[in-house]
């Protein structure tokens, strides 16, 4: 039995995300702050793509497959936030003074940000709720 | 998350637009004013953005997040409104009085963006406060 393996990668993925979307909001507020700056050009941290891409090699073999046709568990490692680009937006801009920053758009990825963000947060600390749990359940028997 | 410095970011979004406001409440009051210390009428303020980079360099993230601060306030070189009042006491020999280049529209135009773009900094605000509150309520 494997007791060392209760901080599972579940807890670092969830570690990372919570980081990349702390990051993503960091470049938010900017383009927020800097609505209406002359020449300002608005700027995108791409981590989705990140997020998505699963290394097929990251197979977990600790839990036990009775059967053969039994589906193996792959936990994707999280991203590295590092690995995550950082671009200008595409935005063209309709107004006289050069600045790209689309209003809406920043808006409603803050909300969406904030969400993810949020959810993050929350799954992992009903991880922490149900490990305590686990504990608690042992000792009361 | 350096949350603090994101709030600052905020907070010099709302100052500068807040100075804005400002100005644009002196040009609205200031629509009539024919004297002034320097001398002839009022002329029209505005404030200039820009862009303050943080610390950092390369292609890092800190290079590209950037507070935003007031760099100067402009005197609108426009020319100022002719009007004709031959009883105001600053009226030329014609009767033609010089009144201050403000067009009380593009003041209420421009209120009302540095008001949307005000709210929207302190929207912002809020969803950096519910982030770290999130982040606070890790393990309870």
């Amino acid at each position: 039995m494997r007791i060392c393996n209760v901080f599972d990668s579940i807890i670092k993925t969830l570690q990372r995300n919570l980081d990349v979307r702390a990051r993503k909001h960091e470049v938010i507020i900017s383009n927020i702050a800097n609505v209406d700056t002359p020449n300002y050009k608005a700027f995108d941290l791409i981590v989705e793509d990140e997020m998505s891409k699963v290394d097929s090699n990251e197979i977990i073999n600790n839990l036990a497959r009775t059967h053969l046709f039994h589906i193996p568990v792959k936990i994707q490692n999280g991203v590295d936030v590092t690995k995550s680009k950082i671009q200008l937006s595409k935005e063209v801009s309709l107004r006289g003074d050069g600045n790209t920053v689309n209003m809406e758009k920043e808006m409603a990825e803050l909300s969406e940000n904030n969400i993810m963000y949020r959810i993050s947060a929350d799954i992992l600390s009903r991880k922490f709720q149900g490990l305590l749990k686990a504990m608690q359940v042992g000792r009361r028997s | 998350m350096n949350f603090l410095n994101i709030l600052s970011t905020s907070a010099s979004g709302l100052n500068a637009q807040r100075i804005r406001m400002n100005l644009i409440s002196s040009n609205m009051a200031n629509v009539n004013t024919t004297k002034t210390k320097e001398g002839g009428p009022y002329r029209r303020k505005d404030a200039v953005f820009e862009a303050i980079n943080k610390k950092g360099f390369g292609e890092t993230l800190e290079m590209y997040l950037t507070d935003v601060s007031v760099r100067e306030i402009v005197e609108d070189r426009r020319p100022y409104i002719i009007k004709y009042d031959p009883g105001h006491p600053d009226a030329n020999k014609d009767g033609y009085v010089a009144m201050p280049n403000i067009n009380i529209i593009e003041e209420m135009v421009n209120m009302i963006s540095a008001s949307r773009s005000y709210e929207a900094n302190v929207s912002a605000i809020k969803a950096t406060k519910d982030m770290v509150s999130a982040a606070l309520k890790i393990g309870k």
